[in-house]
């Protein structure tokens, strides 16, 4: 195995590591987000789960065509670059509070466990055909 | 592969761990969030990196044939 193919591994596992990471937030904080002044119900609490991973079921078929029509190289690129974009908008929205931002929160939840997911799949394939 | 697959878990029993801690010294709900897209932010480098090496690779092959 060469150094690249490590690297390869090394580099494989990062790209997973910020969803591992994020996609139990919510658990994390449960008492301040049901509390001032956020005030989240339980099934508001509880969608921010959902709508992380509903979307995981469709994400997969769509991906496996990306991946035979685009280049890996962009793919991954976009994909890591979505899940980054919709924390950081995320953690503006909790700072400033918008009305109506809980809703934009689920929409950026779905595209990060959308993200996340296809990171994973990105991860197995890159492995599986370039580190192997 | 296996290391591939455990890591992203330790890292959530990382955050189940830290995000606590982090709330409780600083009250503010989105300073996890901007951690959590500043971990989104190196996998954003690594994917650049990924891009780069895969690119290499795919050149070589082609010389080769």
């Amino acid at each position: 195995m060469e150094w690249e193919d490590i690297l390869l591994i090394f580099l494989g596992t990062i790209i997973v590591v910020g969803y591992g990471y994020s996609m139990d937030m919510p658990q994390a904080l449960e008492l301040p987000l049901r509390g001032e002044p956020y005030n989240l119900n339980s099934i508001e609490f509880n969608i921010l789960y959902f709508s992380t991973y509903l979307p995981i079921l469709i994400t997969d078929l769509p991906l496996g065509v990306i991946l035979d029509k685009f280049p890996l190289q962009k793919t991954v690129v976009v994909i890591a670059l979505s899940s980054f974009i919709a924390e950081l908008l995320t953690a503006v929205l909790f700072d400033f509070r918008p009305e109506g931002y809980i809703y934009i929160v689920y929409a950026l939840r779905a595209i990060v466990g959308m993200a996340g997911s296809s990171a994973f799949t990105m991860q197995g394939f890159i492995m599986a055909r370039y580190a192997a | 592969m296996g290391f591939g697959l455990c890591i992203p878990y330790v890292f959530d029993a990382i955050n189940a761990t830290i995000t606590p801690i982090i709330y409780d010294s600083t009250l503010s709900i989105s300073l996890p969030w901007y951690i959590a897209s500043g971990m989104d932010f190196l996998a954003v480098i690594a994917a650049l990196i990924i891009s780069r090496i895969v690119t290499n690779k795919e050149k070589r092959k082609k010389d080769e044939i």
